[in-house]
Order: structure tokens, then sequence, then C-alpha cells
């Protein structure tokens, strides 16, 4: 099996993922509930990645780094805090329905929003884009850091100045980027919520996701429950983490992500190195195929879209599927991006890398590609 | 030979959460001070849930002084004494 579909979930893992996350159902109860030893471990065990996260991120305190069940969650979070009674939010051109589902639904709220359309692989033109949107009335602007379609990185550090600028909070969608490229929120000044799932590019299991929060802004819970703290209060905690993580944590998915975050931290540059070689080996390698279309630029990180003339993504991707490899058709849960990137209504085939993705792989892929297309 | 026995009694420091109590727990690690995690008696917590970092009595002043000057906020603190009530000291 060839597997390429990193961008929804790394399949592949270091092994002290594995051996953690089952040592942690062995021996770990409920954080903060209890004060015998199983418990205590527990807390241990959640601290440990608390400081990991930090640490690796930045941040100062590890309170402000709050576990959620992914990407998703953290970003209702974030939205939910800064815009659950209402007001203007910019969003970039390539956010996933992750962040257009929910901003949809506080609509009734009365939430407003503007998607900030520019081309693919123009980071310019989406600074641009968002500087237009930006109105009197916008209270904060979202940002995918890298298209979970195309791989296009967007201008971060130009859009977080401009946020800066005009005293906007940021939110940063981290979910292709998180674990790959450099991100340290001390060099951010208006991010005010980073948002990532811990099962991707962090090598944590699947249940895992963090959000990290930069700023003092008061935070909003979409679940309340028991926290562990404050216990005589009828009212949701209102100080992080505790706020925000109702209910019994994920144990064993965090100390497996524990373990993903160590990983990352000391391959890091290794990691992204090398995806880059290899994505640059198969857009090369995509593009001397007749009838395949790539969508390949700069800057691009992990993540590469293509089509084959005359045959439905989902289609070609089954046929794939068939012969061993492993890749993700249709819109990605993103039509935002499509929309952007010009390739609706279909979508594309999504090739996505990760730390265990060899050459080796990279090159069976084109091969099978070529076999099938001599099919077609 | 007459053996003598010195009790060094135990001081709680209680925080409202836990990770606010394992952050402090780490400063007080990195500034040589042992303590540990635990749950102290309902009552310390006012009756909530709550979380303490237990430590010998003798290095609470320094302990103190460390989460002060860190900034670290904890909401009660109590000596354990040898009948086993406590008794609180601060703030």
């Amino acid at each position: 099996m060839i597997y390429l579909d990193a961008a929804a979930t790394t399949l592949q893992k270091p092994s002290a993922v594995f051996r953690a996350a089952a040592r942690a159902m062995e021996t770990c109860a409920n954080p903060g509930r209890s004060g015998h030893a199983p418990a205590l471990r527990a807390a241990e065990t959640v601290y440990a990645c608390r400081e990991e996260a930090a640490a690796f991120f930045g941040m100062d305190d590890p309170a402000r780094v709050v576990f959620t069940q992914n990407a998703t969650h953290a970003l209702n979070l974030a939205i939910k805090s800064l815009l659950h009674d209402g007001g203007h939010c910019v969003i970039s051109g390539y956010e996933h329905n992750s962040v257009v589902r929910p901003l949809a639904a506080m609509e009734e709220r009365g939430v407003t929003f503007t998607p900030a359309i520019s081309p693919l692989f123009d980071p310019e033109g989406a600074v641009k884009a968002i500087r237009g949107a930006i109105t009197p009335e916008t209270k904060c602007v979202i940002l995918n850091h890298v298209s979970n379609v195309f791989g296009y990185v967007l201008p971060l550090e130009q859009v977080d100045t401009l946020c800066a600028e005009r005293g906007l909070p940021l939110v940063v969608d981290a979910s292709q980027s998180a674990g790959v490229l450099p991100l340290d929120v001390r060099r951010l000044r208006s991010a005010a919520f980073v948002c990532m799932p811990g099962h991707k590019a962090l090598y944590g299991p699947q249940g895992t996701g963090i959000l990290l929060c930069c700023k003092d802004i008061p935070i909003y819970s979409i679940l309340e429950g028991g926290t562990g703290s404050l216990s005589m209060e009828t009212r949701q905690p209102g100080f992080l983490p505790d706020g925000l993580e109702s209910g019994t944590l994920n144990v064993p998915g965090i100390a497996g992500l524990r373990e993903g975050l160590r990983f990352v931290r000391t391959h890091r540059e290794e990691i992204a190195g090398r995806e880059k070689a290899l994505l640059a080996r198969i857009a090369e390698g995509l593009g001397a195929l007749e009838g395949v279309e790539v969508f390949s630029g700069a800057p691009q990180s992990g993540v590469l879209s293509f089509r084959v003339k005359g045959a439905d993504p989902a289609d070609t991707a089954e046929e794939l599927a068939k012969r061993g490899v492993c890749v993700r058709a249709g819109l990605h849960c993103a039509p935002l991006a499509h929309r952007s990137g010009g390739t609706l209504p279909e979508g594309t085939v999504r090739v996505s890398l990760s730390a265990f993705v060899t050459p080796k792989d990279g090159e069976g892929f084109l091969r099978i590609l070529k076999d099938f297309l001599k099919s077609l | 030979m007459v053996r003598r026995e010195v009790l060094f009694l135990s001081s709680v420091i209680v925080f409202r959460s836990l990770t606010e109590a394992q952050r402090a727990l780490s400063a007080l690690k990195r500034s040589g001070i042992p303590a540990t995690l635990g749950k102290p008696a309902t009552q310390m917590g006012r009756g909530s849930c709550a979380h303490g970092l237990r430590l010998d009595s003798r290095g609470l002043a320094r302990a103190l002084h460390v989460l002060d000057a860190g900034g670290f906020r904890y909401t009660a603190v109590y000596d354990l004494l040898p009948d086993g009530r406590s008794r609180e000291v601060r703030p």
C-alpha cells in the first residue's frame, strides 16, 4: 500500500505514539478527578503533553494549550469565542468547511462573513483580498495557513501584520501546517487562536486536537460540564484550560500526541525538507503525464491536487485505491478553496505526504497512475 | 541512647484547577522545592473540587515566594497538624 492521504490523517505514526497510547489505556485513570495513583498518572501525562505543545509552538503558559477532539472542534471554540454575539468576519478564500459552516450556522446570531477570494499561489493577491474585505465592522480574520486542497501556503506573516495594524484578532487554521512549517506564536502579533488537529502532521491518534489561546480573550464554551474545578458553582469556569475542557479528556490520545509532538520537535526540518523534495518530484512526474492537470506552485507544502482529463476525480481515486494507492478525491470538505482555485464542481484528486512517505512510494504512485492512464 | 524524633509538618497550597497546580509544581521543581500533587480535603477547596501541592512546611515560605514572584494564583494555604486537623495560614 502507498498511503498518500496524510492531509486527512497520518496513518503511519512513530511507534512511540502507539506504545504511549496503549500504556495510558493500561495505567491512566481520569485526570483531575481523584487523588489516587492512576488519576495522578493521567494528570501527569496530560500536563506533559501541554508542556510539550507549549514549548513546540512558543507558548509561555501550558494552561493556554486546550485539548480538543480535532481541529474542527478547536476552530468552533475560537470562532464562537470571538463572534458569539455577532459581528463581521473576513476569511481567506481557501477555508475549509470547519470554518465556513460554523460561521454560516451563526448567521442567525448576527454573524456575517466575507470570503476574500484570491487566485491560487498568489500570496500578494491573498493579502490584498483580505485587506479589501475588512470593514469598520470586522471583528476578526480567519486564515488557513496551508490549503488542504492545494497545499498552497497562505501568507500568514503578512496577514498577521495586516491584522495587527488594524487591531483585529487573527484565527489561524494550522491543520495542514502544524508539525511541518515553523509555527511560533511569539512571532505572531495578532494571533488570538491557533487551531490544529493532533492526528495529522503532529502524528497523534485520531480524536486529538489542540487550541492555542494566545490572547486574553474571554472564552466561550460550547460544551459545559464537569471540569474537576469550582464544582460548587453551576456556571462553567471562565479560566483556561478548564473552561473549554469539560468532561473526561482523551488521555490515551493525548499520551500518543505527546510522543508525536516529541517526534516532530526533533525531526520537523528534516520532514519538511523531505516532503518538499518529494512533492516537487511528484509534481514533475505528474506534469510529464499526458492528460494530467497538476496544481503546483509556490509556496506549496505537503499537499498537491491534480485532475485527469476526461475522468471524474472520484473514479481516478477509486482506480488508484484498487491498485493500492490511497488518495482522496472530490471537494475535500473545502468547496470555497475549489471556488478560489477554479476546480468546481468536480474537485480534484489530492496527494498528501507525511514523514513516512518515501521517494519509492512517490515513484510507485507515478508508475501506477501511468498504468491507469494507459487503460483509459 | 535516647532517640530524638523530629516531627516536620506538611503544608498544602491549594489551587482552583489541576493545570494551575501542575504549573506551580513545575515552577517549584525548577526552584528545587520538592512538592507532590494531590487532592486536598474538600474544606480546603471551600467546598469545591480543588487541587493541592503538599510540601514540607519548612519550605513553605520559599515556595510561596516563588509562586508569588511568578504570578501563580493559589486560593489557600494550610498547615497539616499532627493531630490530623488542618489550619489555614494564608491568605
